[in-house]
């Protein structure tokens, strides 16, 4: 064998290659986690509502409506034959990734994404607001914090706390952390970090946030040795969390669908995961009040919700 | 049969409750729709401003999110109080809903803001933000809008190239920017100043694009000239500001005072 | 007036907000919460990073799936891997299969490891290879199989030479709950399987498959054999004796982070034509019993420092009796077992490099001898045996580091160190590159090494008075580079074109040392090159599940300046599925394979090459999804073709291969 034959044969390869030309459908393939979390929900609503204002076809698959699932991604790819699936959820995503078949890729509502195996043509919108501005407004609403603790899993949220660590020191917050295994170790852990901060920071680990007795032994941990919880969703708020900055869910779905736009654009570049770009803000003046905390006024027409004492 | 009645029931229930509110000999009302703001609890909202205003003479505040919703309460009503930015103002007088200004709203002495389109420092020309992500808060229409003017007729072509990403809150879209989640933002002066102090690095890495004209912060409108019953209530607007509870209010409003058009 | 109303109630819904009702929205809004929490808890990402796509590795990798066996009809594992572009599948006189992998093929088929789940499987230290018992490994069991063509040194050792093919079989998710099946077909062919797999709430799971397969083998035509040819009293003419009867039970069992698993195969089986080609009845018999038992656990130090360990015991043992001449019968067995551990380290330096590093130990013995002769094959005496009982330890160290600097290039750089008491070290790198110059367009490139160790047999062979073994002998070395092009020029399209050149050095061959004596040697060198050309288009829409996958393969080996024998110079797969709807698909397959030469001293004419055409109809998730059936029929044209038999046995004629054939199958899940 020549290597000149090889050539030839490479040359004639590329020429069927090129001549097959590039179709790009432009069915996009919803793959909804389980349809009945309001949030998952929320998401897929107004992603939808975009892509189709824009002449996309849609089809979707809510896994948790089928009992083999795989098989009915596998098939549902092969009928619509979609140009890009779209996964909300961290069981969607694992599922599909393994599917696209060169397909586009984009994920959103996937807790700590850097905790997943990013294959290559994947996008995706993150769960979580970039920490880096996180911080910046917990800074900005409460100046007089500087040490703040919080609970995580190494499963879930190592990759998320390292840099929530990193984008503190560099505005001079010093971050106590604890990592857990599993629910059970929560009342420990926090006694012993309580002590040693100022301010109790809920992030979304669902090793911590297993379920409603995790979150009242948090707020009664936190109400006993007197220190604020500041918390990654306004769901908190009404158990007593003083201020709450959370990912707008409508806002992700509504930036997945920009991102799919440009995408098709050619305007994003391979492997980009965007934080989520909407933010929720809301006080809870009542704990504010009474745990007389520095607040600062100035930032009060940023806050998206008020919420009183009065019940 | 179960199931038919109960959902009978409910509707019922709603339908009755509604009328009776729609009718009850409440009021007058304070009508809100500016979704230029970025107060999104209208329950807190609504909760605030009437704790104040039945306190001030027993007037109602009814916040809406729709405007579709907000434009029919208009059309229905005379004799309450509209709050509502000066650019839907102009838009329903081109409708022949004959509006006037009664009030403006201030904020640090100031009753005209303008509108910043913001972009990274590498994003040296408005020409650049074809076919990206151009993020604001309030509604795509306003933003479209705004846009419009600031890229004025030699650039307004670039509009349809333009995605425009609806956020919550004009301090989204400003940092939507920093993170890498839009090319450009808009949104008023004052939240870059913000910006300034929330996130100082991200502030020094924006620069202008251009800005729009000045248009006042938020408008309090009647539909015909102010007989005395909504002099009443206008007066107990302006006065909000003297009271701790009433500037808190306003504050939610991303204003701190009202003052009459000369 | 109504729309007014209708208008206000949206207004009216918060007007008549009240405390309480806020408060259930409040707690109503935490379940929601919570509830998205535990939907993302249930989500641990198991894959290892370190899995590579099929795209991105360096490797030349084929991967057939258990859609694929299904639709294929396979009946065992070698109508799986003649479909992969690279391999050939031919006939021995013993009765079990030559694995020919680019262009170069032996008896044993050792210079191809066979992996179990990534438990290698050369458990024959006597004579090397995997092919023994696994050549015809029933499929009803397996979820995919992994063919990796090229050299396999640098990370498994010993024998992983021209390709590594590993078999992965279902585990407890895979099964959840019973699946059985069955099969008939020609040849009195019949195979029945039953496995149960489940996961438990505890972290416990269970796999157990049990699998019997029974055949009478093709009755190929012999026409002569050695006795015959003299005149003396035979068989000969005759048929082929290739009864089989084998049971396989294999288990997987796992608790938090400790899984233990391991199969049992005995395979009873006659011959083609004898070890002394004297066709034979049933009573030449060869009895082969294997297992492997394997205890391992994953440690996670940090989520990116993670630990496998493992211990493993592998056994064989042969008890073959084999007719030498009309009244003469010999027995010959051994037992042999391998005994180690290995441990590995996986740390992800960051999401773009990850580099594992192992050791690995084991012990080899061989005893058990067995060695027994005379005319009667009830009533053997005692024969000197032909071979050594015989210790062996070695140990291996590796290192690999897979690192993508750029988005779209990976490089991967390893190397392995193994070093045996009884013939010293060998060192084998592997390097090579990933680069997807664009987007959906790769080219790769890749250098290895690897060895082949000496088997027992080679190194202790005595009281054998024409052959001799050498206890000198160094390990067969090979050298391979390769490159070529993987691409995705449409979607659902995937193309790949590979060149490939091997230099095979210090080959253990039999020397002849005096008249009629000869012994094992390191001796003569093979160059194999080729280009193996890959292509499948799957359809969608109307046609999803169909498929067209073609493989061309254009091989040339030369020993000394002659091209090997034996072996074709081109194969062709052209295999075609369409699918009627989501439970019917038709099949078809054609294997075209040029002639194959003969050495140089053969006068015979080159074995003409042939085109077969198989055919199948599959019925997919019938009844509820609990029933498969299918049904295929090989060789539809009952085109008559042969396998050469080498030129030593030039006077026997060449091996002639099944005519048409059925095979029937029905699978069921509960």
């Amino acid at each position: 064998m020549k290597i000149r034959n090889f050539c030839k044969v490479l040359i004639l390869l590329t020429v069927f290659w090129i001549s097959a030309g590039f179709a790009q459908p432009s069915k996009i393939l919803i793959v909804n986690s389980d349809n009945s979390v309001y949030r998952y929900q929320t998401i897929a609503t107004e992603f939808k509502k975009i892509i189709q204002q824009n002449a996309y076809q849609v089809a979707e698959l809510n896994l948790n409506s089928h009992a083999d699932a795989e098989t009915e991604l596998k098939q549902l790819i092969q009928q619509e034959n979609p140009g890009l699936i779209y996964t909300i959820g961290t069981k969607a995503y694992l599922l599909a990734r393994d599917y696209t078949h060169n397909r586009k890729l984009l994920f959103s509502a996937a807790i700590n994404w850097r905790r997943l195996d990013i294959a290559e043509g994947t996008y995706g919108v993150a769960n979580e607001l970039a920490s880096a501005q996180e911080i910046s407004l917990l800074r900005y609403f409460l100046p007089s914090i500087k040490t703040i603790g919080l609970l995580y899993s190494d499963k879930f949220s190592r990759e998320y706390v390292e840099s929530i660590k990193k984008d503190a020191l560099s505005v001079g917050i010093n971050v106590v952390t604890k990592a857990i295994n599993e629910d059970k170790e929560i009342g420990d852990a926090l006694n012993g970090l309580l002590p040693k901060i100022e301010l109790f920071w809920i992030i979304s680990d669902p090793v911590v946030l297993s379920n409603k007795e995790s979150v009242k032994t948090i707020f009664q941990s936190a109400q006993q040795q007197k220190k604020p919880v500041y918390a990654y969703s306004d769901v908190y708020i009404e158990q007593g969390a003083v201020l709450a900055v959370s990912a707008d869910s409508d806002t992700i779905g509504r930036q997945s669908a920009s991102f799919v736009l440009m995408m098709d654009k050619d305007k994003v570049s391979e492997g980009t995961v965007q934080s989520p770009a909407g933010s929720t803000i809301t006080l809870n003046k009542c704990v504010l009040d009474a745990l007389r905390l520095n607040f600062n006024k100035d930032a009060l027409d940023s806050i998206n919700k008020v919420v009183g004492c009065e019940k | 049969m179960k199931r038919i009645l109960s959902v009978l029931f409910i509707f019922s229930v709603f339908v009755t409750g509604a009328y009776r509110s729609a009718y009850a000999d409440e009021g007058p009302f304070i009508y809100f729709y500016n979704p230029e703001t970025n107060i999104n609890n209208f329950a807190s909202l609504k909760r605030g401003f009437d704790v104040y205003l039945v306190d001030h003479g027993g007037y109602l505040f009814q916040p809406f999110d729709i405007k579709e919703t907000f434009e029919s309460a208009i059309q229905g009503k005379k004799g309450d109080v509209y709050l509502l930015s000066n650019w839907h103002l102009k838009a329903l007088q081109q409708k022949n809903i004959p509006l006037k200004i009664a009030l403006v709203g201030t904020s640090k002495g100031n009753t005209m803001q303008r509108k910043v389109l913001s972009a990274k420092k590498d994003i040296t020309d408005v020409s650049m933000l074809k076919n990206t992500v151009v993020a604001g808060a309030g509604s795509e229409e306003y933003i479209q809008s705004v846009l419009k003017q600031i890229l004025g007729k030699d650039q307004e072509a670039l509009l349809k190239d333009i995605k425009i990403l609806i956020v919550p809150k004009d301090i989204d879209a400003i940092m939507a920017v920093g993170f890498g989640m839009a090319t450009a933002a808009i949104s008023a002066e004052s939240s870059l100043e913000k910006l300034a102090m929330i996130n100082p690095n991200q502030h020094r890495e924006l620069h202008s694009l251009g800005v729009s004209e000045k248009d006042y912060f938020l408008i309090a409108a009647t539909l015909k000239k102010p007989d005395q019953k909504e002099e009443q209530l206008l007066e107990v607007l302006r006065k909000m500001p003297d009271a701790d509870a009433g500037e808190e209010n306003l504050r939610m409003l991303g204003i701190d005072g009202w003052r009459a058009l000369q | 007036m109504n729309k007014y109303v209708y208008n206000l109630l949206f207004g009216v819904l918060i007007l008549n907000s009240n405390a309480s009702a806020e408060t259930s929205a409040a707690n109503n809004d935490l379940e929601k919460e919570l509830a998205y929490l535990a939907a993302e808890r249930q989500v641990v990402v198991t894959a290892s990073k370190m899995e590579e796509h099929v795209d991105k590795t360096i490797a030349t990798t084929t991967v057939i799936t258990q859609d694929d066996i299904a639709h294929i009809g396979a009946r065992n594992l070698l109508d799986v891997l003649r479909l992969v572009p690279g391999i050939g599948i031919t006939q021995t006189q013993f009765g079990w299969r030559e694995i020919e992998v680019r262009g170069v093929k032996t008896v044993l088929s050792e210079k191809v490891q066979i992996m179990l789940n990534g438990h290698p499987l050369d458990h024959n230290l006597q004579n090397a290879g995997s092919a023994w018992v696994y050549d015809d490994l029933p499929v009803d069991t397996i979820k995919r199989v992994e063919v990796v063509r090229g050299p396999g040194s640098a990370l498994y050792g010993a024998n992983a030479f021209l390709a590594v093919i590993n078999i992965i079989t279902q585990n407890a998710k895979d099964l959840n709950g019973v699946q059985t099946s069955a099969g008939w077909g020609s040849f009195d062919t019949q195979q029945y399987r039953a496995s149960w797999g489940k996961q438990f709430d505890n972290t416990a799971e269970a796999a157990l498959h049990f699998n019997f397969t029974d055949t009478n083998g093709i009755n190929s035509p012999i026409p002569a054999d050695s006795s015959s040819i003299q005149g003396l009293s035979s068989s000969a003419p005759g048929k082929s004796q290739l009864t089989e009867g084998r049971y396989d039970l294999e288990w997987q069992l796992g608790y938090q982070d400790f899984k233990l698993d391991g199969r049992y195969i005995n395979k009873k089986m006659g011959t083609f034509f004898g070890a002394a080609t004297i066709l034979s009845d049933d009573r030449t018999q060869q009895d082969y019993n294997d297992y492997f038992l394997r205890l391992s656990r994953a440690w996670k130090i940090k989520d990116d420092f993670t630990i496998d360990t493992q211990i493993f015991h592998d056994f064989y043992s042969a008890d073959n009796r084999w007719q030498l001449a009309q009244n003469q019968f010999t027995r010959s067995g051994f037992q042999d077992m391998r005994t180690g551990g290995e441990i590995q380290a996986n740390y992800h330096i960051s999401d773009a490099q990850a580099v594992i590093a192992g050791f690995s130990y084991a012990k080899e013995q061989q005893g058990n001898l067995i060695d027994e002769l005379g005319p009667d094959p009830e009533h053997l005496i005692p024969a000197p045996s032909i071979t050594e009982e015989r210790t062996r330890k070695h140990w291996g160290l590796y290192i690999e580091d897979v690192w993508d600097p750029l988005k779209n290039l990976r490089l991967t750089l390893g190397a392995r160190y193994d070093r045996y008491n009884d013939f010293g070290g060998t060192f084998n790198p592997r390097m090579g590159f990933n680069w997807e110059f664009i987007r959906n367009y790769s080219l790769k490139f890749s250098y290895g090494t690897a060895y082949r160790a000496p088997a027992f047999g080679e190194l202790g062979l005595v009281n054998n008075p024409v052959l001799l073994g050498n206890s000198s002998l160094k390990p067969e070395e090979v050298k391979t580079f390769e490159t070529g092009i993987v691409a995705h020029p449409v979607a659902s399209l995937t193309t790949q074109a590979i060149y490939y050149h091997s230099a095979i050095n210090q080959i253990i061959s039999q020397v002849p040392i005096q008249t009629a004596i000869s012994r094992y040697d390191n001796s003569g060198s093979v160059i194999a090159e080729g280009v193996e050309l890959e292509a499948r288009y799957d359809f969608e829409g109307s046609l999803q599940g169909s498929y067209l996958s073609a493989n061309h393969v254009l091989q040339h080996s030369v020993q000394l300046g002659q091209q090997l024998a034996d072996v074709p110079r081109h194969r062709t797969n052209l295999t075609a599925n369409l699918a009627f709807d989501n439970t019917w698909s038709s099949f078809a397959h054609v294997l075209i394979k040029g002639n194959t030469l003969r050495s140089l001293s053969d006068a015979r004419n080159e074995v003409p090459g042939y085109a077969l055409l198989d055919v199948g109809l599959l019925g997919k998730n019938m009844f509820g999804r609990k029933v498969d059936i299918s049904f295929n029929v090989y060789n539809l044209f009952d085109k008559r073709y042969y396998d050469p038999a080498p030129t030593s046995l030039s006077f026997i004629g060449d091996y002639q291969m099944p005519g048409r054939a059925f095979f029937g199958h029905v699978s069921l899940r509960f």
